[in-house]
């Protein structure tokens, strides 16, 4: 007999990697753009684990709130904070991570290409507008729903970050490129 | 901006390292970019077995955790049947859900005009199944000895294992993957 546990797991896993399913075929969509940057392979797993880990942790962070009971009078005060923390992390960690996919690319191809920043940088700009307002409203609306965000959360963000992620780099190439 | 102060001093640090490390699996991927961009179904995987990869890395932890604290597993942790279950259910869902991958990265591919070849997915469907055994094996015993460690000094070992296992996750997929590629292709 299949136990809850694993159908919990396994519908989870299931729509996790679907979304990252997704993600690879915009990429595949793109492979001529891939070709002509190859320092996007460098770019892009930690662009992913970038846009997953801030996801995952603004999530965790409003999730918990919610369980403990939040204060009224704070509410609005700690939702802006929470979100203007996970702007200000991405940004940040995608201008380190394209100063190194930048100086990557110039080790292993020999070649200086600035717009890996500027892709990095642009990439972030846009996928926070998207998903970083997406998941904080998702935390909220699951909780309204009597959804424990504890365990949908985790797959949600991963997931809307890995195709918004990829489809927010992509869209900075075509701009750079 | 106290809120904001605090969430950036204890998370940017660690969100730069997972990052980085991500990175640096990206480096072992920059390595075979040719085959991998000339062979599609291995493009559309990739995202995929990251992402596959750390989430059970994640799963692993935070249940590891969780029994931790309730007092549901200690120093003999192989005698938790709670865990041996979890870990047995996510051994069997790590086998489906590559062969599901590795099936789906084929049948797209087929759609932007890749030529279907079996063995091609057989090769595919071993490249999915390797990388995610040796990384549940490497993540077990991260999170239990890692987990068992930062316990007895008083800390919660989420904070530590959920973002170095699925940096572990995405690092470790990363250059088993570039060297399966590397070999079968």
């Amino acid at each position: 007999m299949i136990s809850e546990e694993f159908k919990e797991i396994f519908t989870a896993e299931f729509i996790s990697v679907t979304g990252a399913l997704l993600a690879g075929t915009l990429l595949a969509a793109q492979v001529d753009k891939l070709l002509l940057l190859p320092g996007l392979f460098v770019l892009i797993p930690g662009f992913l684990e970038m846009r997953g880990s801030v996801n995952d942790s603004l999530a965790a962070r409003l999730g918990e709130k919610l369980h403990i009971g939040m204060d009224k009078s704070n509410k609005h005060k700690f939702v802006i904070e929470n979100i203007l923390a996970a702007f200000t992390i991405s940004l940040v960690v995608a201008v380190i991570l394209g100063l190194f996919a930048y100086l990557a690319s110039y080790v292993l191809f020999g070649v200086l290409l600035p717009s890996l920043i500027y892709i990095a940088i642009l990439g972030a700009l846009i996928s926070n507008f998207i998903t970083i307002p997406l998941v904080a409203y998702a935390t909220f609306w699951f909780y309204k729903h009597k959804i424990d965000p504890d365990n949908v959360m985790g797959p949600f963000a991963t997931t809307t970050g890995d195709i918004i992620g990829v489809a927010s780099i992509l869209l900075a190439i075509i701009i750079f490129v | 901006m106290k809120v904001y102060n605090k969430i950036l001093k204890e998370s940017l640090k660690i969100v730069i390292i997972a990052s980085i490390l991500g990175s640096i699996g990206g480096i072992a991927a920059a390595s075979v970019y040719e085959k991998i961009v000339l062979i599609l179904p291995l493009l559309i995987l990739l995202p995929a077995l990251t992402n596959m990869i750390g989430s059970f890395g994640s799963i692993i932890s935070s249940h590891f955790t969780t029994e931790l604290f309730t007092g549901k597993v200690d120093e003999n942790w192989q005698e938790s049947k709670a865990f041996s279950k979890l870990y047995r259910n996510i051994a069997v869902i790590a086998v489906l859900i590559s062969i599901y991958v590795a099936v789906a990265a084929n049948i797209i591919s087929y759609f932007y005009g890749f030529s279907f070849d079996v063995i091609l997915l057989i090769k595919i469907i071993f490249i999915a199944l390797l990388a995610v055994s040796l990384l549940l094996v490497l993540m077990l015993f991260v999170s239990v000895f890692g987990g068992l460690m930062i316990f007895k000094r008083n800390e919660d070992p989420n904070n530590f294992l959920i973002p170095i296992n699925t940096a572990l996750g995405d690092l470790g997929g990363l250059v088993i993957f570039a060297i399966l590629v590397s070999i079968l292709f």
